[in-house]
């Protein structure tokens, strides 16, 4: 069986250079090789995505994931980040996403991260 | 005029020597190569023979790219069709503004703002976002005549 988490963040807007800190709830429990949350720059138009900027925690768990537990994690988005930006056809934007490996297909729990210009 | 040549060592590629045509007289030039969306940039257009050109205008110009998939026919031999598919890069214009220009040999130059919430210059794998200012005239007989000079938006 797959696990199942939820995704906290401390704040809901982040500026280039911030940290970004969170807590992944384990909802239900599941087998999973290892746990990681990935900050990411993504493209997307309506046919394709592609990953340009790809920042990993590294595995914040390894092994069979059981409900109740949390693990915490810290991710700094870059000094020169670039902002998110929607056009006609496609789209840039920051994307959280915490990913269980396992031997199946893997779980996601994705958060679009809003990114406002620096003060 | 043929203006391309085969010879050793003078070869010019068909595609150069259409672009060199093509801006014969014009040229234009960003002052700055880096401006903020919000800023001005200025344009610099120079045109070194006035002669046979007319409407002569300026434009910057953001150019967005996305890549789509194409779906065609293909054929695996000669009666029988299959779906096939590809991966295509399309363009569409995101931002232009434009501005006559007096038809005059020598430098002039043009002002624009860059909308605060236009793209900035990104090339990315499947979205990229191009800008350019374009210099362009028309002409009486032959080839209408076309400059550009990329420069960045940062964000």
């Amino acid at each position: 069986m797959s696990p199942r988490f939820q995704l906290e963040l401390d704040r809901e807007r982040y500026a280039p250079g911030e940290t970004i800190k969170g807590t992944i709830q384990v909802t239900e429990g599941g087998g999973s090789r290892a746990l990681e949350a990935i900050l990411e720059y993504k493209e997307e138009t309506a046919d394709y995505s592609e990953v340009a900027i790809s920042i990993p925690s590294g595995p914040l768990h390894e092994g069979e994931l059981t409900a109740g537990t949390s693990f915490e994690f810290e991710l700094a988005l870059p000094p020169d980040a670039l902002p998110s930006y929607k056009s006609r056809h496609g789209e840039l934007y920051w994307e959280l996403d915490v990913k269980s490996d396992e031997s199946g297909r893997d779980t996601h729990e994705r958060r679009r991260i809003e990114t406002v210009s620096p003060s | 005029m043929v203006e391309f040549s085969f010879g050793k060592g003078r070869e010019v590629h068909p595609l150069e020597a259409l672009r060199r045509r093509l801006t014969r007289g014009l040229e234009v030039a960003a002052s700055d190569q880096e401006v903020r969306r919000g800023e001005e940039v200025e344009a610099l257009v120079t045109i070194s023979s006035a002669r046979k050109l007319a409407d002569i205008e300026v434009g910057v110009v953001c150019t967005e790219y996305y890549d789509e998939l194409h779906t065609g026919r293909g054929y695996t031999d000669d009666t029988t069709s299959t779906p096939t598919t590809s991966r295509r890069t399309s363009d569409e214009v995101a931002h232009e503004t434009w501005s006559p220009v007096e038809t005059v040999s020598g430098v002039q130059s043009v002002r624009f703002t860059i909308p605060p919430d236009a793209p900035f210059s990104y090339h990315g794998e499947c979205l990229s976002f191009k800008w350019e200012l374009v210099a362009r005239a028309r002409r009486s007989r032959g080839l209408d005549r076309q400059a550009r000079s990329e420069f960045s938006v940062l964000p």
